[in-house]
């Protein structure tokens, strides 16, 4: 019972992958690249 | 950094040639090319500044003309250089470029890649869309397939020799372009990457061009 509940709850507060769209999945794709690629240089100063 | 062409007919032409790169708080990378040899485009040189969500801006100097010419947006599409690379696959690649949607994962060599197909938000681009081959582990691109304004299979670029830098940063060493349409190939080979050498705003500036070495 106790299991059951936590999964309940789980399902509640967890955003499910599977509820992205196709097009919303292909932009979080996108900016993990691109976030795990920025910064490799120097910024010029602003 | 080298750039191979090959024609159709297994004709071969190497060219030697400097890069760097700068990244912009905010906005799109600044890159820089120059061609080191052979004497027939030595001295010619690409600067781009690329742009979120505006248009690219990119100044190509040839040296016989001793001018600076502005590619405009509607030439982007246009083979840079007579490789198989356009001059819009030069700019660094934004995420706020294109549109995207996931299509699958699926294997690619002895990786798993998520496979997604994004569309460009200019409509200048000489592409409809591009299927794109990301690993699943680092999301690096490992392949890009280019459709054409009619939609139609026309460029695939593949990369490899990948290393890491500075304990993140993935390079791949070889980026081969090969054009389905025309049997044209382009290999770009790069190597001594070199990471937070101090470079400025100042060392991407378009009067300097014409006096770049």
């Amino acid at each position: 019972m106790k299991y059951s509940l936590i999964a309940s709850l789980l399902i509640l507060i967890l955003p499910p992958a599977w509820g992205q769209t196709p097009e919303e999945h292909g932009l979080q794709i996108a900016q993990e690249a691109d976030r795990r690629d920025t910064g490799f240089n120097d910024l010029p100063p602003t | 950094m080298t750039m191979l062409l090959r024609n159709a007919h297994g004709e071969e032409s190497l060219r030697y040639m400097r890069t760097r790169a700068l990244e912009v708080e905010n906005d799109g990378d600044k890159t820089l090319m120059v061609f080191d040899r052979p004497r027939d485009v030595k001295g010619t040189a690409l600067l781009t500044f690329s742009h979120k969500t505006e248009l690219d801006d990119q100044w190509l100097y040839l040296p016989a003309l001793k001018r600076v010419k502005r590619i405009a947006s509607k030439n982007k599409s246009g083979p840079f250089m007579g490789s198989e690379f356009a001059f819009e696959d030069l700019a660094s690649q934004e995420v706020e470029k294109y549109t995207y949607k996931y299509l699958r994962d699926e294997a690619c060599g002895d990786l798993q890649c998520f496979v997604i197909e994004r569309y460009p938000v200019d409509p200048n681009s000489g592409y409809t869309r591009q299927m794109v081959w990301l690993d699943k582990q680092e999301y690096r691109p490992q392949k890009i397939d280019y459709y054409d304004r009619k939609n139609s299979l026309l460029k695939t670029l593949e990369f490899s020799k990948y290393s890491q830098y500075l304990d993140r940063y993935w390079r791949a060493a070889d980026m081969f372009m090969s054009n389905h349409q025309t049997a044209k190939t382009t290999l770009l080979s790069w190597s001594n990457y070199q990471f937070r050498v101090g470079l400025k705003d100042s060392d991407f500036n378009r009067n300097s061009l014409k006096r770049i070495r």
